[in-house]
C-alpha cells in the first residue's frame, strides 16, 4: 500500500531504478538500511516471480488460442503452399543448377541473405575472439599446465585415427554435393569443423597448431567471406537468374565453399577460444 | 477443441515450449541457465517454422527423380528461414556466453544475484 | 505390413527413450546422465535410419550419419570436461 502510494506521488518504489540518480554518499549508509534495502529486494522479487509465472501462463493461453486458429498441420491449405513453391521448384534446376532447391535457393535468390549469416558468424568469432583475448596470459598458463601432465587417451586417440579420415571425407563429400543431396555449406562446414575439432581432442592442440596456425586461420576465415562477396557480386553482375545454368552451377559450387570455409573455421574457433583461449 | 489441438499439435508444442523458455529466462538467477532458456526457446520458433513448412503426401524440395512438379515437392523457404535461424542462435548463444566467461572471471559465479551484490559491495 | 511393423519399432524406441529420461534429468551422478544421453542418441540415429525406410527417403540416412558423428564429439568432449573436472578436485 506504501508503495502504491510512493507511486502515486511520483517516487520510485523499486531498488531497480531505471533513470540514474545520484548513489547516496557512503557514510549514511548503515547496517539497518543495508538490511532495509535487502527485505526491499527480496518483495520484489517475490512480486516479481509472481508476475512472470502470470505473463507466461497468459503467454502461453494467447499463442495456444493462435496456434488454434491455424489451418490444420500439414493440410494443403497452409500459407507455405503458395506460388513461392511453383516459382522455385519450378525453375531451380534451369536457373541455378542445383537438385536441391534449398541450398539453390539460399545461395541465389536468397544469395545476400546468406551472405549476411555468413558475416554474423565472422562477427561472433570476432567478438569471442576479442573477449576471451584479455584473460589470454593467464588461460595461456593454465592450458600449458594442464597440458603437461594430461596423458593422451589411448582408446579415443586409436579411435580417432581411424574416425578422423572418414569423417574429413564425409565432411567434403556433404560440402561439394550440396546442390545435389541434402547438405551444403553449413553442414559440410559444420562436419569439418567437428573432424577439427576431434583431431583436436585426441591429439592436443599443438598437433593442430602445426598446420592450423592463427595466420592461416585468419587466412581462411577473411578468404571465405571476400571470395563470397566477390563471386556474388560476379554473379549479379553477369545477370543472376538470366544466366547459363553450367555457368551458375559453378559459381554456386565455389561460393558453397566459401561458406563452408567460414563455417568449419567459426566451429573450430569457437572451441579453441572457449577451451584455451588461444588457437 | 480436442481434435484442433490433435490437428495443431506441432503449433501448441512449439508455444508451450516458448513460454516455458521465457519463464526460465525471467526467473533463473544463473547466467547459463538463461542462455539455455534462449536455446529452448529458438527451437521451438524452428519446430513452429519446420512444421509448417509441411504439407502431406510432398517431400522436401530434392528433385530427384528428374521431375520438377511443383505439387511433389514442400516450400524451401522455412527451411532457409530455418537455416537463418539457426547460425544466429549459435553466435548470439557464443557471444553471450564469452561474456558470461568474463563475468565468471571477474567475479568468481555466474549467480546473477551474487554479481549484483558483489557489484554493490565494490560500489560500482 | 512392413511400414506396421515399422511404425511399431519407432513407437517402441520412443518409449525406451522416455524410460530413459529420469537418468538424464535426475542422474544422480554426472557420469550416470552422460551415460543415459548417450544412449538416446543412439536411438536416435537407429530411429532416424527406420524413418528413412519408412518414408520412403534416402537422404535421412545422411542425417543419420551426421548425427552420429555430432553425438561422438558431444560426447568425447563431455567426458574430457568431466575428466578435467575430477583432476582439479584431487588436487
Amino acid at each position: 500500500m506504501s508503495s502504491l502510494r510512493k507511486w502515486l506521488d511520483g517516487e520510485d518504489a523499486y531498488p531497480l531504478r531505471a533513470e540514474w540518480t545520484a548513489p547516496p554518499s557512503k557514510k549514511k549508509r548503515t547496517r539497518k538500511t543495508r538490511a532495509d534495502d535487502r527485505r526491499q529486494l527480496e518483495g520484489f522479487l517475490r512480486v516479481y516471480a509472481v508476475c512472470a509465472v502470470v505473463l507466461c501462463i497468459g503467454l502461453i493461453l494467447c499463442l495456444v488460442l493462435g496456434a488454434l486458429r491455424l489451418p490444420a498441420f500439414a493440410s494443403p491449405g497452409n500459407p507455405t503452399d503458395n506460388e513461392v513453391v511453383r516459382r522455385y521448384v519450378g525453375s531451380a534446376e534451369a536457373e541455378t543448377g542445383a537438385e536441391n532447391v534449398v541450398a539453390g535457393m539460399i545461395l541465389n535468390y536468397r544469395g545476400f541473405d546468406t551472405f549476411g549469416e555468413s558475416c554474423v558468424l565472422f562477427v561472433a568469432l570476432c567478438c569471442v575472439e576479442l573477449l576471451l583475448w584479455a584473460t589470454k596470459p593467464a588461460l595461456r598458463e593454465e592450458a600449458a599446465a594442464s597440458r603437461k601432465e594430461a596423458p593422451r587417451d589411448a582408446i579415443l586417440a586409436r579411435v580417432c585415427t581411424l574416425a578422423v579420415p572418414c569423417v574429413l571425407v564425409y565432411g567434403l563429400c556433404i560440402l561439394f554435393n550440396g546442390h545435389l543431396s541434402p547438405g551444403g555449406g553449413f553442414s559440410g562446414g559444420a562436419v569439418l569443423g567437428a573432424a577439427l575439432i576431434l583431431f583436436a581432442v585426441a591429439f592436443g592442440g599443438e598437433r593442430v597448431r602445426r598446420f592450423f596456425t592463427q595466420r592461416v586461420f585468419d587466412a581462411v576465415r577473411i578468404s571465405g567471406l571476400l571470395l563470397y562477396a566477390v563471386l556474388f557480386g560476379v554473379y549479379v553482375y553477369l545477370g543472376a537468374n538470366g544466366i547459363e545454368s553450367g555457368l551458375a552451377r559453378v559459381l554456386v559450387q565455389i561460393i558453397d565453399v566459401a561458406v563452408g570455409l567460414v563455417v568449419m573455421s567459426t566451429m573450430y574457433g569457437f572451441y579453441a577460444f572457449y577451451t584455451k583461449g588461444e588457437l | 477443441m480436442l481434435s484442433l489441438l490433435v490437428e495443431n499439435r506441432y503449433a501448441v508444442t512449439a508455444s508451450v515450449l516458448f513460454a516455458v523458455g521465457f519463464l526460465h529466462v525471467l526467473l533463473h538467477p544463473d547466467l547459463i541457465k538463461k542462455v539455455l532458456a534462449f536455446n529452448i526457446m529458438d527451437s521451438s520458433v524452428f519446430l513452429l517454422l519446420a512444421s509448417r513448412g509441411m504439407i502431406a503426401a510432398r517431400t522436401a524440395a530434392i528433385l530427384t527423380d528428374g521431375g520438377a512438379d511443383p505439387s511433389r515437392y514442400v516450400n524451401p523457404i522455412p527451411a532457409g528461414l530455418v537455416l537463418t535461424g539457426i547460425v544466429v542462435s549459435v553466435s548470439v548463444s557464443a557471444f553471450s556466453l564469452a561474456l558470461i566467461q568474463r563475468l565468471y572471471g571477474a567475479y568468481g559465479t555466474t549467480d546473477m544475484r551474487k554479481i549484483l551484490e558483489e557489484m554493490k559491495k565494490r560500489g560500482e | 505390413m512392413e511400414d506396421k511393423l515399422l511404425t511399431g519399432a519407432l513407437v517402441f524406441l520412443a518409449l525406451l527413450m522416455l524410460a530413459l529420461m529420469p537418468r538424464v534429468l535426475k542422474g544422480p551422478r554426472f557420469t550416470d546422465r552422460i551415460v543415459a544421453v548417450n544412449a538416446i542418441n543412439t536411438m536416435i540415429t537407429a530411429s532416424i535410419c527406420i524413418l528413412s525406410r519408412r518414408l520412403r527417403a534416402a537422404y535421412l540416412l545422411d542425417m543419420a550419419l551426421l548425427y552420429a558423428l555430432l553425438g561422438f564429439t558431444a560426447n568425447v568432449l563431455l567426458t574430457r570436461l568431466l575428466a578435467a573436472d575430477r583432476k582439479e578436485k584431487k588436487k
